[in-house]
């Protein structure tokens, strides 16, 4: 799973080198507009659909907490 | 607050759309995106097609074209009109209400009552409640309700936040008396701590537009916009939806004893498909039920988004469906509403 | 259009003005300086003094109103008693959102409180109580009406007038409206006459003739090129105004007699007493002190009147019928007895 993420914030930001120490928010590396397709595509890898109450920045600052959100959200 | 009303329906809905259909692609160049980011976002976003007015035609001017091709077509009298509500950010003047011009343009009679409302995404439910409201009088009839925006001259064509999902349209829905009782229901409810999530800053009397007032500058984000352009805080506007809508949508149902399975469409506002997902995996119901196909092929002209979805989706029933209407945005506002829709009158999107 | 509502009563009305306060007097430039022919104008037409905001005052109608509001509160109204604010300005905070939203958030009123703006102008008034009576019902008991207008701020200040006497003050009103079985019904007669709304407009600003550079003076400043052709308002209004209050009259099976007072839109004395004369009333019952103090606040008049004469009405019984008329063209009359209403007078900004 986490590499499955790994993948997907890789293809969609290429710029950016270490993702396993990125603080994506606090660094200004993410936008609204990366979250929602990570999201999107998140929730396609998966088969699960985040709630949206749960896409909320700190969800997304860093690896970790993308990986507890899509368990969280009921990925296996 | 919840509302309810007896004896009213809606007997026909037109909508208006502008020819001039600009697509995503072509203006991708606009934006501060790459070009994959950008595939990536037509689809989740819904980003596609979009009607935007041609320079100078205004809100009414779509009203107008729309009311004589339903005196034209024999859809509409003149005389019949006791009350025509316009509902608008986008008026032709401070002064006077854009209702009596149209009022004049129309050739309606004086023996009627007439007025602007200002409101942005919940500006068809606000109207159709004023218009049932309205009917409560023995002495009204049937109500012209007009729901028009066109906002794209405020809207800066460099801004990624607004540009690529805003459109222009106009709808009319027509309102009147009915020998059924079924009830409608509504429940409305507003956080002005939060009104500014939606704006645009300058050219009210807060900020009187001046020569500064026009001049584009670049947010953090590498949008430009200048203060006499909309700013949307998107994801305070996401967050509130999410939060609030739902709820509300969850509640109105349980008071009424009703299950999402009773409710034929959920017709929401269109923000854009992405939100509009998120909110029918919420509530658990499927992408049919809950269509989300308005932005793509239309753009979101605010107040104009529940009357097209209709118009767009549910054109071809020819049984009474019982409707979940749902609106939210500027405001910040949401309302949701159950009322059962029988085949109507007339039900079509025209071109201006 | 319209006969009756029931179960509506008017419970407060105060009214806020901006404290600078200017008199006609003081402009030695108008008519040539000519003392004698401004003091004959000013006599006709009631207009002397007036308040307005000062020049480049970030304060809107909307703030007058929230102001006004305010004052309601402190003096035993509940806010969290109120289920929907409707505010009615032809001048908005902003295009979007509505001002009504943005004074919802400032005066903390509930989200179970609905919010919505009118854009209407002399007659608003009346077609706030209209939104706000078809409104209140068992459920939806108590209702914040405000209405205002900050006309110096589309015509400028006029204290450099040479022509014409400026009339024009600034102003907002706030009403609370109440469901109440026991009161007395509104009484309605409304109408448009769109066909002539150019008689009386702002032409740039809107989305028709939206901001351009040539709209600009040198100094920056927006024309909104306002424009009033007074003799065809002179006329629709003595079209529409005397038959209207006579509508009203007649559904409630009042006289002239049975009547207190005539509140109407402070246009200007020398047609409110033409309207007097048509509509064959006593010409004493039109209350006209006001303009002469606050000149015409246009869609606050009708309330401003109320509080300037707050004695008169202040928690009394009194037969009125009140009459907004023009831009649009639109009219409107109610006939009704204020009962016990608390009357606060006019507050300074």
């Amino acid at each position: 799973m986490r590499d499955t993420i790994k993948k997907i914030i890789q293809d969609n930001r290429p710029d950016i080198d270490d993702i396993e120490n990125t603080a994506f928010i606090d660094d200004g590396m993410l936008d609204s507009f990366d979250i929602v397709t990570l999201v999107s595509e998140f929730d396609k890898a998966f088969n699960i659909s985040i709630d949206g109450a749960d896409i909320t920045p700190e969800n997304f600052n860093t690896l970790d907490n993308m990986v507890n959100l899509v368990k969280k959200n009921g990925a296996k | 607050m919840r509302l309810s009303f007896q004896g009213k329906k809606i007997s026909g809905i037109l909508t208006v759309v502008p020819k001039n259909e600009i697509n995503f692609e072509d203006e991708i160049d606009n934006y501060n995106f790459t070009k994959k980011q950008c595939m990536k976002l037509k689809l989740v976003m819904g980003y596609d097609k979009k009607r935007i007015a041609p320079y100078g035609v205004c809100s009414s001017d779509l009203c107008e074209y729309g009311m004589n091709y339903l005196f034209d077509n024999n859809l509409l009298k003149r005389e019949e009109i006791d009350a025509l509500i316009m509902v608008t950010q986008s008026p032709d003047y401070f002064m006077p209400a854009t209702s009596n011009i149209l009022h004049g343009k129309l050739g309606l009679k004086e023996d009627i009552i007439c007025f602007d409302i200002s409101q942005g995404c919940c500006g068809f439910l606000i109207g159709l409640i004023q218009a049932f409201m309205l009917l409560d009088q023995p002495e009204i009839k049937k109500v012209a309700l007009l729901n028009a925006d066109v906002i794209s001259p405020k809207v800066s064509k460099r801004d990624r936040n607004s540009a690529p999902l805003l459109g222009d349209g106009a709808s009319i829905t027509i309102v009147e008396k009915s020998d059924n009782n079924e009830k409608i229901y509504a429940d409305i409810k507003f956080d002005g701590k939060n009104a500014m999530c939606l704006n645009i800053p300058a050219g009210g009397f807060r900020m009187p537009s001046t020569p500064e007032t026009a001049m584009e500058k670049e947010d953090e984000a590498g949008n430009f916009r200048a203060l006499d352009h909309l700013v949307m805080k998107g994801d305070d506007v996401f967050n509130f939806v999410l939060n609030k809508v739902p709820n509300q949508i969850e509640e109105l149902l349980k008071s009424l004893n009703l299950t999402k399975n009773d409710i034929d469409y959920f017709i929401c506002h269109q923000p854009n498909k992405f939100m509009l997902q998120k909110l029918a995996d919420k509530l658990g119901v499927s992408y049919d039920k809950l269509p989300n196909n308005i932005v793509e092929n239309f753009g979101n002209a605010s107040g104009v988004t529940i009357p097209t979805n209709i118009c767009y989706n549910l054109k071809n029933t020819d049984k009474k469906l019982k409707l979940l209407l749902s609106g939210f945005g500027v405001g910040l506002t949401w309302a949701s509403m159950v009322l059962d829709l029988e085949p109507l009158k007339f039900i079509d999107i025209i071109e201006f | 259009m319209l006969k009756n509502i029931k179960n509506v009563k008017i419970s407060a009305v105060s009214t806020c003005v901006p404290k600078r306060q200017v008199d006609i007097f003081d402009n030695k430039l108008i008519y040539g300086g000519n003392v004698k022919k401004l003091q004959r104008i000013s006599s006709s037409t009631g207009f002397r003094k007036r308040h307005i905001l000062e020049e480049n005052s970030p304060l809107t109608a909307g703030d007058l109103c929230t102001r006004a509001a305010e004052e309601l509160f402190k003096n035993g109204i509940k806010k969290d008693d109120i289920q929907a604010v409707i505010m009615v300005t032809q001048y908005p905070d902003y295009y979007s959102p509505a001002t009504a939203c943005v004074i919802h958030g400032k005066l903390g009123l509930s989200d179970d409180c609905i919010a919505y703006d009118i854009n209407q102008g002399c007659c608003g008034y009346i077609f706030g109580i209209l939104s706000a009576s078809s409104m209140l019902s068992k459920e939806c008991k108590k209702i914040l009406l405000l209405v205002g207008d900050s006309a110096t701020k589309i015509m400028g200040s006029q204290l450099d007038a040479l022509d014409d006497i400026p009339i024009f003050g600034d102003g907002g009103s706030a009403t609370i409206l109440e469901y109440d079985e026991n009161s007395d019904e509104l009484t309605f007669d409304m109408g448009t006459r769109g066909s002539e709304y150019s008689v009386l407009m702002s032409d740039n600003g809107g989305f028709r003739n939206p901001p351009t550079k040539d709209m600009f003076d040198e100094n920056g400043k927006f024309n909104y090129n306002n424009h009033m052709d007074g003799l065809r308002v002179f006329e629709f209004t003595m079209n529409i105004v005397p038959p209207s209050i006579k509508n009203v009259m007649k559904i409630k099976g009042w006289t002239d007699k049975d009547i207190n007072y005539y509140i109407l839109h402070q246009a200007n004395k020398m047609i409110l007493e033409n309207i007097a004369t048509s509509a064959n009333i006593d010409v004493r019952k039109i209350l006209v002190k006001t303009l002469s103090e606050y000149g015409n606040l246009s869609l606050a008049s009708i309330p401003s009147v109320i509080c300037d004469e707050c004695e008169i009405f202040n928690k009394k019984t009194n037969k009125i019928i009140m009459t907004g008329f023009g831009v649009g063209l639109s009219w409107g009359s109610i006939a009704t007895t204020l009962h016990d209403c608390l009357v606060l007078p006019i507050i300074l900004y």
